[in-house]
């Protein structure tokens, strides 16, 4: 997550004021394997997407809910960010998307034995979004019951 | 909630950096093996 004071003061004064959910009690599920052999999923609010092939995101912010599941090979050089926040400088990751999607940089550790495999697919959102609650209720549980799936043992969640 | 701080708009540190990309990995990852049992905020900033 980014630090407090680096967000512009517009950002700060509405999330001082925004409602925020809080979740009681706090989900948690422990590793049960070492990351040696643990399958591991990237899931990324950078909204990522593969142009030509993918559904673009939209383009009214806070109103897209919906998530792409992005595949274990995809060239993530190619990939386009939907992400509609102008809260921060997109040229980081519109230069580099390993930054908000590190596909290759998971795939090097597996190849080095510090993980155990990718998985099979990858989950991208634009996280800038109002509708949490829509969020959680019509694409939340198709994001766990895909990573269930493919037997998905943890997921980094990379914020943009 | 595990979380490693960074800085807006460069979640994994610099672009085109992989020996800090694949650090700031290795924290998360460490992370998940360091916490628990159940639910922690712990916030780790790798070197």
């Amino acid at each position: 997550m980014a630090d407090w004071d680096e967000l512009p003061l517009t950002y700060r004064l509405m999330m001082r004021a925004y409602p925020w959910r809080r979740v009681s009690p706090t989900p948690w599920a422990p590793l049960r394997r070492p990351v040696t052999e643990a399958r591991i999923a990237i899931v990324s609010s950078a909204g990522l997407y593969r142009a030509g092939i993918d559904r673009s995101f939209g383009t009214r912010e806070g109103e897209d809910v919906t998530v792409r599941w992005l595949p274990r090979d995809v060239a993530t050089m190619r990939l386009t960010m939907g992400q509609t926040s102008d809260a921060f400088n997109r040229a980081a990751v519109e230069s580099d998307q390993e930054l908000a999607l590190p596909l290759t940089r998971l795939a090097e550790l597996v190849t080095l034995g510090e993980v155990g495999s990718v998985a099979p697919h990858h989950v991208s959102f634009n996280g800038s979004m109002l509708s949490t609650g829509r969020f959680l209720r019509d694409s939340a549980p198709e994001v766990a019951q895909g990573l269930s799936v493919d037997q998905v043992d943890a997921a980094l969640f990379v914020p943009v | 909630m595990l979380s490693v701080p960074f800085r807006f708009g460069h979640p994994l540190g610099e672009a085109h950096d992989a020996e800090g990309q694949r650090r700031v990995l290795r924290a998360l990852l460490q992370l998940l093996t360091a916490a628990g049992p159940g639910p922690v905020l712990r916030v780790y900033r790798p070197e």
